[in-house]
């Protein structure tokens, strides 16, 4: 990514003036608590009885207390996560919407999911790593260094962790034919 | 093509103001960033009886004789999902890249494609 004034200006500024108020401010807060319903996701596991893996619940654990806390903390870039975790999910639930249905095209692509996931991650990593170089840099970036940290540990543990999937799941798994993606995140 | 850029960038800072409610429109975030702020215990709370849910849940749910069946939940439950998500993406996507982003972005791609297939 080109680090730009204009892009510093996107994860520097006020979020008061960015992302605080309007249809945009009013949108990320239901982002930020509507973490807390999305859990819902692992009691329908629980209930059918499907496999519950790591990734999915540490996932949702550590992006309720990340929102938690970004949102306190007014953390000036944190419209890029909630632009691209709503971008996301909007495909992924169509997606498992698709696929409980049994509506999904067996050539349906599942890596396309995972790819855009990685993709997250990676961005989302970068993003905190170059808050943190303008803060250590002195520069006035309304970040709480703390956040960042954890955003940072939180971003790359899942970049681990969706990658580990990826490798095992498109490389090293036999093509099983539809149902074979597990239920991520 | 400046002007393309410029009309570009202002139609994707209206965009989330396109179709929305005065709720939206006159929201102002301090009390929910402070409501944030002030209820750690709360979230920490959640999380924990998250945990003993998934815990003792599926503990339950290994004596019981037959999984639900709640497909038609689950779509439902995914479809509403992946709405909100979406008018979610259209209400804070264009504002993630500012102004001077979209302006940087498109005088670029210009210089770079348009440009090269003109001349």
């Amino acid at each position: 990514m080109l680090l730009t004034d204009e892009y510093e200006d996107t994860v520097c500024g006020d979020p008061t003036v960015t992302w605080g108020a309007g249809a945009t401010g009013f949108w990320v807060m239901l982002f930020v608590f509507s973490k807390i319903p999305e859990l819902l996701d692992t009691v329908f596991i629980v209930l059918r009885r499907k496999p519950l893996i790591f990734l999915h619940w540490y996932h949702h654990v550590t992006v309720l207390l990340f929102c938690w806390s970004a949102y306190s903390t007014l953390a000036a870039s944190g419209l890029y996560f909630v632009a691209m975790n709503y971008t996301v999910h909007a495909i992924m639930y169509g997606y498992y919407c698709l696929q409980a249905l049994k509506m999904l095209p067996r050539s349906f692509p599942a890596i396309l999911i995972t790819v855009s996931q990685i993709l997250q991650m990676f961005i989302g990593t970068g993003v905190c790593i170059s808050c943190w170089y303008y803060n250590l840099t002195g520069k006035s970036c309304q970040n709480d260094q703390s956040n960042l940290i954890a955003g940072a540990l939180m971003y790359g543990s899942y970049l681990y962790l969706f990658a580990d999937f990826a490798v095992r799941r498109y490389l090293f798994e036999k093509p099983k034919g539809k149902g074979a993606a597990k239920k991520l995140a | 093509m400046s002007t393309l850029s410029n009309n570009l960038s202002k139609a994707l800072k209206y965009l989330p103001t396109l179709i929305s409610t005065p709720l939206e429109n006159n929201f102002k975030s301090e009390y929910f960033t402070d409501f944030a702020a002030n209820t750690w215990p709360f979230a920490i709370g959640i999380v924990i009886s998250y945990l003993l849910f998934i815990t003792i849940g599926s503990k339950v749910m290994q004596m019981v004789e037959k999984p639900f069946d709640l497909t038609m939940t689950l779509a439902c439950w995914n479809a509403f999902l992946c709405v909100f998500s979406f008018i979610g993406m259209l209400k804070t996507v264009s504002l993630s890249l500012n102004n001077n982003a979209v302006h940087y972005c498109c005088k670029y791609m210009t210089s770079m494609y348009i440009n090269r297939f003109l001349t």
